[in-house]
């Protein structure tokens, strides 16, 4: 017993050091890396503010998505479940839409920065318990993830609509397909400071549930028999992935894959037990979208590459790569 | 027929049915302090079908109450019912307090359910599954004093370590059953515990569940062998289509006229040659387990387990 204990918490230690030691290496990558050069004078303090805006977002982004794909994970009971693939990514963005669209329209009784998040953060809760009330009775992984591509679709459909409609309008053209195609390059330190709060809590919630989501592992009802109020569970699961999620969206828009990818990467070194799980998936997911943020400044291009499109094309095949080990391992268990 | 009708009004005799005695209060039905758990005109829909229909149990502290049934005829129905997992109607009083009232930690403090198997599908090792049985009771690592006994009284310490997921389906019962112990509850439902052993084991675990109703507990368990009701059952419930067919202790109930018709079988009453475990060995508990059975039973396999 003794050995397995301290192989885990060898295990443990050696991947905090690693966490901690690529986070580093990261943030410094990500204040160094771009079109401007440090070495003037005159752009140094800029540079590193705008820099350090976008390292603090893509890292609370990542953060907030990883986690929140953990919980989603444990909430289906299903590893292969995610913000993204499961449509609340797209709500919250429709949810953003929706609210700049209104914005010139409507005397909102917020500043507009707070209105997007809350936009989206409504967007989210909706798609995440419609996909909840759809699922109710089965954790079946195909009907799992063909809901989640139909809501999903549903949603870029209808946010399409509202960036068509917008086009009427200049000014709200512009902004509401800046905001569709998502980054951290426009998120300045008002963003991050409204999104640190949400995400932290949104954390906080998650360590907090994570002993009732270990149990959930086993179904709901031998989860109900132990003792976990399972509906309250659900709920209060829901609301926290949907702030997660509202707060990453609103700070870097449609990103995928950081939720499912993450998790992957991390369980077989953090295990599966929640606590354990959510502080190295916030970790790691900061990690993965800050450094997807720095490689789209280094790929040379005409402007820079959409966030989504590098984590897209880095998620995806890990994601295959992951698929296809974990199938053959159940082919070889037989 | 005729004998049929006679056992069923016999078994009926025994089973406290009355309207007047149905709508008795929670506090009424309580009464006397080695009552653990008592259902009154239990009932149970399922998409607007009656599954369990009119169903009276009262299990005591110290007593094993055995649900017997031919498959359909409502045995896990009624158990997940008694744990409070499944919507029901009529009187569901749990160590003098309705059931229904508890909350889910409440609940889970006093009665633990023990599924046929887990649905658990992520690789948490065989001690962080029996942690998790202290969940209601504010957690507990899996290297816990608790958390270890438990282990330990099933015969699981070998494997505390390894993937829940790997061990085989025997083992996992046993993992099962230690997390309801660590549950400390009083009243413990267990649904065929032991459809998945082996003879052996199935025998290990019928002592180990009959010296835990000695320190106290009160168990009730589905149980698909006739012969396992008779030999180690306190009392009998046998249910068909979801109604009592007939309860009472086990001589009375385990008899060829009612079970023939129900499933099929005829009872030999005479010596025939019977299996008893030579040792304990299967279960660290060796000593508990002898030492709390009835005394009838200890003399019984004590004479024929040394032979």
């Amino acid at each position: 017993m003794n050995v397995a204990t301290h192989d885990r918490a060898g295990r443990s230690t050696a991947l905090y050091v690693v966490l901690f030691v690529l986070a580093a290496l990261v943030a410094l990558s990500s204040m160094t890396v771009g079109a401007g050069s440090l070495a003037d004078e005159g752009l140094r303090e800029t540079l590193l503010s705008l820099r350090g805006a976008r390292l603090a977002a893509s890292f609370l982004a990542g953060a907030a998505l990883a986690v929140g794909g953990v919980v989603v994970q444990g909430l289906l009971r299903n590893p292969l479940a995610s913000p993204s693939i499961l449509g609340t990514t797209a709500g919250a963005a429709l949810g953003g839409q929706l609210v700049l669209l209104a914005l010139p329209f409507v005397a909102l009784p917020v500043r507009s920065e707070m209105a997007v998040p809350i936009g989206c953060l409504l967007g989210a809760l909706l798609s995440l318990l419609t996909l909840l009330a759809l699922l109710r009775h089965t954790n079946d992984a195909v009907t799992l993830l063909l809901t989640g591509f139909v809501l999903s679709s549903l949603f870029l459909a209808l946010g399409s609509f509202v960036t068509s409609l917008a086009q009427n309008d200049w000014e709200l053209g512009r902004a509401v397909v800046a905001f569709s195609l998502g980054g951290v390059s426009s998120a300045g330190t008002d963003h991050v400071l409204f999104a640190l709060p949400l995400v932290v809590a949104g954390i906080g919630a998650a360590f907090g549930w994570g002993k009732a989501l270990d149990l959930l592992l086993s179904g709901e009802e031998e989860a109900r028999s132990l003792g976990v109020d399972v509906p309250r569970l659900r709920w209060w699961s829901a609301v926290w992935v949907a702030t997660l999620v509202a707060a990453a969206v609103s700070l870097g828009g449609n990103v995928s894959f950081v939720g499912l990818v993450v998790p992957h990467v991390l369980r077989p070194f953090a295990g599966w037990s929640h606590r354990r799980l959510v502080p190295a998936a916030a970790l790691g997911g900061g990690i993965f979208l800050a450094a997807c943020d720095v490689i789209t400044r280094a790929i040379p291009s005409h402007g820079e590459i959409p966030l989504g499109v590098v984590t897209g094309l880095v998620g995806a095949p890990l994601f295959l790569f992951l698929l296809l080990r974990q199938r053959r391992a159940e082919l070889l268990r037989g | 027929m005729a004998e049929r009708d006679a056992v069923t009004r016999r078994a009926a005799a025994v089973e406290p049915g009355s309207a007047t005695e149905r709508a008795a209060s929670a506090k009424d039905v309580a009464r006397g302090d080695d009552v653990a758990l008592v259902a009154r005109g239990l009932e149970v829909k399922r998409e607007g079908r009656v599954v369990l229909s009119n169903v009276d149990v009262q299990v005591r502290r110290g007593e094993l109450l055995a649900v017997l049934g031919p498959n359909g005829a409502g045995k896990s129905t009624l158990l997940r019912a008694l744990a409070g997992l499944l919507p029901s109607t009529g009187v569901l009083v749990l160590d003098g307090r309705a059931l229904r009232t508890l909350t889910d930690v409440e609940r889970a403090r006093s009665i633990a359910f023990v599924p046929q198997r887990s649905g658990l599908v992520s690789p948490f090792s065989a001690a962080e599954v029996v942690a998790q049985g202290r969940y209601a009771r504010g957690g507990a690592s899996p290297r816990s004093a608790e958390v270890r006994a438990a282990l330990a009284r099933v015969g699981a310490s070998a494997f505390a370590e390894r993937a829940f997921t790997t061990l085989s389906v025997g083992e996992q019962q046993r993992v099962l059953l230690a997390r309801a112990l660590a549950t400390d509850a009083t009243v413990l439902v267990l649904d065929e515990p032991t459809a998945p052993l082996d003879v052996g084991q199935a025998l290990a675990t019928f002592a180990l569940l009959r010296s835990l109703a000695a320190e106290g507990r009160a168990l009730v368990a589905a149980v698909h062998g006739l012969d396992d009701a008779r030999r180690f059952a306190d009392r009998v419930l046998v249910l068909e289509d979801g109604r009592t067919r007939a309860e009472g202790v086990p001589r009375e109930v385990v008899a060829d006229p009612l079970l023939r018709p129900l499933y099929g079988v005829s009872l030999r009453e005479d010596a025939a040659p019977r299996f008893d475990r030579v040792s304990d060995d299967a279960s660290e508990a060796a000593g508990d387990v002898a030492a709390s059975e009835p005394a009838d039973r200890v003399a019984r396999d004590e004479t024929e387990g040394s032979a």
